[in-house]
């Protein structure tokens, strides 16, 4: 139990290694789905732990807090690594079935799962050099993943993504050496005090050094100005792939979250951002920009892209505006977002195959349903708690504006990608049927059953998810119980080993 | 008017900051070239000019040893040593940065056999 919070992240990391050993596809594939159904089971275990009021702060090789790196496991990171490890368990389910000619299937499992490992590491680590540590496993995997069966898109795409992310990367080691030069500390729950003891100009080239980051983040989740890359990425990226890449761009987000509500000032998160209205922006800007982008899409594939971009857009929203109640808004929405796009991807990818049968048409009715956000649904009810909670977040935080541009953005962005899904509908089901060009691919089928199951969970199991996203929300604008947790964990001591008397 | 600080701690200063500002401008200049290999490499210049903007955010010390030993003397007022984290950082800056860079060669080496030009951004259509 107390080495709970670094297991998501070792077992992906070890089935990849061993993996290496070994490269028969068939004990790769066994290993691979041996690995995800671990990890999935713990993250399940810490999700369900986490729900009543379990959090576990980790020292890393037991050094304490400012000096040493620590994991954090509470209600955010616990979800989080939930859904990354489904949807890795599922990613590793239709690897299998990829036909031999898409990929070379030795490199595929093993990149899989360090893919895991590292938006796991990432979504657990409250360390901002860390951080950045994870950010380039997960990219490193990636870029491996996005050109896995070859091809010329594939190669184009990959040499823009890399060179992107490369980019990023250094923007981001910048922002943390401005941090650690201003702060001398890279701990987040360390940030939060020494922030608010900044004055005059060092606290203003602090909040440069934080926009710094924040900026990097945004690329990251593809937010607008800095998304362009995704509708370029995604769509020429095999289906496995696009399955767990739709993970990718939460990464970006939840650190955005982690980052602003740790470091933050005692005195509340809100505050002491003033980049959160520019988040909450943007995020409008590429809902907006998303359902146009749905509008236009000449593939399924494409259209799932901008889905993907369009709730990264509406988590920005609910994170942005800078209240406990939107802030649970967004996180209600997680789940159901990721597996939305996820199953999208899976029907995207088969009816651009040419497949347009009963489990086609019945899936496509019930996920662009799902995606627009209508009624029972529990994107729906997500999209509800977030304007119900502009309103309720009226007296303390931004302007008039602000709500106005969001409620637009939000139900304008969600008219349009209903007419966009509308119109693919008819085009796609009412149309001369097309020959499947390829043969039915069973794992295929069968998960894009059960995430329409998980979905339809989802929307009964109303009430614990919203009680869970709002207890989360809480947590995160309340950090000073989560900091002081964590700085003050002390060293576990060692049965085995006695400290040796310092040299005099 | 600016005085600049010609001798002592300060001149050292000075000369690094410059340092990190041409690299970084001449590698984001490379970068945002049309083709691969002054693509990548701006970004070794770049990552050169955040390496040594990471490495300077521990202060600049002169003959410290990251370690405080007992011979150290409080009262100086030079720093009693030299900050080891910020030289830890750029040794896992300059590996992750080392293993891109290749990755990125590789990369170029093969959009470059697919599309038969070294164009950063070729057209996406063309045979």
């Amino acid at each position: 139990m107390n080495h709970l919070p670094i297991l998501p992240v070792v077992l992906p990391a070890l089935a990849a290694a061993l993996m290496l050993i070994d490269q028969r596809a068939a004990v790769q594939h066994r290993l691979g789905l041996l690995a995800a159904l671990l990890t999935s089971a713990l993250a399940i275990l810490m999700l369900i732990l986490s729900a009543s009021d379990w959090s576990s702060v980790y020292l890393l090789g037991n050094w304490a807090a400012p000096w040493g790196i620590v994991l954090l496991a509470d209600r955010l990171s616990a979800l989080m690594v939930a859904l990354c490890s489904l949807l890795g368990l599922g990613a590793v389910l239709l690897a299998r079935s990829l036909s031999p000619t898409d990929s070379p299937p030795h490199l595929l499992q093993p990149l899989l799962q360090i893919q895991i490992a590292g938006v796991n590491g990432a979504f657990l680590t409250a360390d901002l050099f860390n951080l950045f540590v994870f950010f380039e496993v997960l990219l490193i995997a990636s870029y491996g993943l996005l050109v896995q069966g070859d091809g010329r898109p594939r190669i184009l795409a990959g040499l823009r993504y890399v060179t992107l992310n490369l980019v990023g990367s250094a923007v981001f080691l910048v922002s943390a050496g401005l941090i650690y030069g201003l702060t001398g500390t890279l701990n987040l729950a360390d940030l939060s005090g020494r922030f608010a003891a900044l004055d005059g100009s060092t606290a203003q080239l602090a909040q440069a050094a934080l926009g710094l980051l924040i900026t990097v983040f945004m690329l990251k989740a593809g937010l607008m100005p800095l998304g362009l890359w995704m509708s370029r990425t995604y769509p020429v990226t095999c289906l496995p792939v696009a399955w767990l890449f739709v993970i990718l761009t939460k990464v970006g987000l939840i650190g955005l979250l982690r980052v602003l509500t740790l470091s933050a000032s005692e005195s509340g998160w809100i505050a002491s951002a003033p980049w959160l209205p520019l988040v909450a922006l943007l995020g409008v800007l590429t809902l907006l920009i998303a359902a146009l982008g749905m509008l236009s899409a000449s593939s399924m594939v494409e259209m799932a892209t901008r889905v993907v971009a369009g709730s990264a857009g509406f988590l920005a929203v609910g994170i942005g505006y800078g209240h406990e109640q939107t802030l649970a808004a967004a996180l209600a929405y997680m789940p159901h977002g990721c597996l939305a796009a996820a199953a999208l991807f899976v029907l995207a990818h088969r009816i651009d195959q040419g497949h347009r049968g009963t489990l086609e048409a019945i899936g496509f009715f019930a996920l662009a349903s799902a995606v627009a956000g209508l009624p029972p649904w529990s994107g729906f009810l997500a999209k509800a708690m977030l304007l119900v909670g502009t309103l309720a977040a009226d007296a303390d935080t931004p302007s008039h504006t602000l709500r106005t541009m969001v409620w637009l953005g939000v139900l304008a962005g969600s008219g349009l990608s209903l007419i966009a899904l509308m119109r693919a509908g008819g085009r796609i089901f009412w149309s001369a049927q097309a020959q499947a060009r390829r043969p039915h691919d069973r794992s295929a089928q069968a998960l894009l059953v059960g995430s329409l199951l998980a979905l339809f969970a989802l929307t009964l199991a109303a009430a614990p998810v919203q009680t869970f996203a709002f207890n989360t929300a809480r947590d995160l604008a309340n950090p000073s119980v989560l900091i002081e947790r964590m700085l003050r964990t002390s060293q576990r001591p060692s049965p085995h080993t006695e400290l040796p008397d310092p040299v005099r | 008017m600016i005085e600049l600080p010609i001798s002592g701690p300060g001149l050292m200063n000075l000369l690094l900051a410059t340092a990190v500002a041409a690299l970084g401008t001449v590698g984001l200049y490379l970068v945002l070239r049309a083709r691969t290999f002054e693509t990548v490499l701006g970004l070794t210049l770049l990552s050169y000019a955040v390496n040594l903007m990471l490495f300077a955010m521990g202060r600049l010390t002169v003959g410290r040893p990251p370690i405080l030993d007992a011979m150290s003397d409080p009262s100086s007022p030079q720093p009693a040593m030299a900050d080891p984290l910020p030289q830890a950082l750029v040794l896992t800056a300059i590996v992750i940065g080392f293993a891109m860079t290749a990755l990125l060669l590789v990369l170029a080496v093969r959009a470059h056999a697919e599309a038969r030009t070294d164009a950063a951004d070729p057209p996406e259509d063309r045979a």
